[in-house]
């Protein structure tokens, strides 16, 4: 019965994906940021509360909504590109528009350690709203871009749904969306994927942003392998909804246990290594 | 199992696609039940229980119908060219509101059934003037009626900009920083947080000073949205956090009402 769910639920996506391709769908930025509120120390609760003036799913498509308009920097920090051994933080932290780990570093430093009492509100504010978005972002197995010599381009990794074209990207971004389109509310889909230990969810959470890169790389890998090119997403057999289910929801759950340890690391006035080799 | 999904997806797609998002009204009203005094929430819960989304969309219903006879334009605010309330008959949002409150503040007078209905249409009509499409203004012809208009989702010259057709009445439907997965509680927490200590600044004011607050910034907007007009990409996104403000606004100043009624 319940794979039947999520075989119906998959054979949705044709028939009701509507969005134009933007980073996980709203509605799974939304459920993200609502499970990382669910994980902030009450301290860093309350700063949210003080600089936001709202919940982080308010602000968690913020920089979706304004992505085309006056914000250029916005816009390039959704996506990052991995290496084969994880994330390639150097090309990343050297051009701050230059993808989402970069963008990740540089608001660590700015912030961590304390330092964002040093800074005006509004500043701070920004920050957040951007963290809301593209820390689930690099997050979405769709996000990673991986050297031509490494993987073939998301371009060229075609899907098909009943034997249509089916962007890669496309697929990836709506996977957790398509809950949404039967009406779940973020509590639900919470109680849905938000299942782990204490102690797995201490596993995601800890680590430098070079280890999650590599996680993160892993999952990207995963992820091709679970949708090799070629795949009728329509037709795909039970397991491999099953799997692709396990892939869109451990995305999901790095993606809010990381934003939820970014923000309470922060306001509790320390930092997250950017390496395991140095501080 | 597959064809019932389908089916059921699509049919609730298309009932959503009411002026508000759904749960921003279902919010509203939660804002505004806790933001009343205890006799009022004890009154308020002896009446409808717990029945905030029927009673918001009341008036839309079979049953609200049936009880309240009236015409569509019940949900429309209707005002002179300075914003004042003027005289249409009882279907007009401001004069039911003010026949409704009656009941109300002398419920003892009445039964049960009429205390309830008269609540529920409260709740419903104060929801529906915050709706700027729902303000009807004289002097201005286009307020009069729905019409299309084009807006640019991105700015000009972008790689994605492309002209799209929306309606005025739909103003405040599915803004993309709203997404439907909010529940009415926790859009009401959302509303919370950004309301702050500021309730009284927002309920501040009498039923009259709302209905112009609401005619003047429905001018405004009127004078940029207009039939065929196409409007530029900020202005467009702008709308949402004013339509935000406004549902905060008709929660607060639904609260008002029931406090100064239910003392």
């Amino acid at each position: 019965m319940k794979r039947k769910f999520f075989m119906a639920l998959t054979m949705l996506v044709a028939i009701l994906s509507v969005q134009s391709a933007k980073a996980w769908h709203n509605f799974a930025h939304g459920s993200i940021a609502y499970m990382a509120e669910q994980h902030l120390t009450p301290e860093a609760k309350e700063k949210c509360r003080y600089y936001l003036r709202h919940t982080l799913s308010h602000y968690a498509s913020w920089m979706d909504a304004w992505r085309l308009e006056r914000f250029e920097v916005v816009n390039k920090s959704h996506a990052g590109m991995a290496m084969p051994d994880g994330v390639n933080l150097d090309f990343q932290s050297g051009d701050p528009a230059g993808g989402v780990m970069g963008h990740l570093v540089n608001a660590l430093a700015e912030l961590g350690d304390g330092k964002y009492k040093n800074l005006p509100d509004s500043v701070v504010r920004q920050r957040l709203i951007n963290m809301a978005h593209y820390v689930p972002d690099m997050h979405c197995p769709s996000h990673i871009n991986f050297p031509a010599s490494v993987h073939p381009s998301q371009r060229s990794h075609r899907l098909y749904d009943k034997g249509k074209k089916l962007g890669y990207h496309r697929f990836w971004d709506h996977s957790l969306g398509r809950e949404g389109r039967i009406k779940l509310q973020y509590e639900e889909i919470a109680a849905m994927v938000d299942r782990v230990s204490k102690k797995k969810a201490a596993e995601i959470q800890s680590g430098s942003l070079e280890d999650w890169g590599r996680d993160i790389v892993k999952l990207a890998q995963r992820s091709r392998e679970v949708v090799p090119k070629g795949t009728d997403v329509a037709t795909m057999p039970e397991e491999q909804v099953e799997a692709v289910r396990e892939v869109v929801f451990d995305a999901a759950v790095m993606g809010a246990y990381r934003l939820a340890h970014v923000i309470n690391t922060i306001f509790a006035d320390k930092n997250i290594p950017v390496s395991n080799d140095k501080k | 199992m597959k064809k019932i999904l389908m089916f059921s997806a699509l049919v609730l797609s298309v009932l959503t696609a009411n002026a508000w998002a759904r749960s921003a009204e279902e919010a509203a009203v939660i804002v505004a039940t806790r933001n009343i005094n205890p006799k009022a929430q004890k009154f308020v819960k002896k009446h409808l229980g717990k029945t905030f989304e029927d009673d918001i969309r009341y008036l839309y219903t079979k049953e609200g119908k049936q009880a309240i006879p009236h015409t569509k334009e019940i949900h429309y605010l209707h005002l002179d060219k300075d914003f004042q309330p003027k005289s249409v008959g009882e279907n007009d949002a401001y004069a039911a509101i003010e026949k409704a409150m009656e009941v109300v503040r002398n419920y003892k007078s009445y039964s049960k059934a009429e205390v309830t209905r008269a609540l529920r249409t409260v709740i419903c009509l104060m929801v529906d003037i915050h709706h700027l499409p729902n303000v009807r203004i004289d002097n201005i012809p286009h307020s009069q009626r729905d019409f299309s208009y084009k807006f640019h989702p991105t700015e000009v010259g972008k790689k994605r900009d492309r002209l799209e057709v929306a309606k005025w009445s739909k103003m405040g439907k599915n803004y993309g920083g709203y997404p439907r997965g909010f529940s009415g509680e926790w859009r009401a927490y959302d509303i919370t947080l950004y309301l702050g200590d500021r309730f009284a600044e927002y309920s501040k004011g009498t039923l009259k000073d709302w209905a112009a607050d609401n005619g003047a910034l429905a001018a405004r907007y009127l004078a940029i949205y207009q039939p065929d007009a196409v409007v530029s990409c900020l202005d467009n996104k702008y709308m949402e956090p004013v339509n935000y403000d406004l549902i905060v606004k008709a929660s607060c100043r639904l609260a008002a009402l029931l406090n100064d009624a239910i003392k």
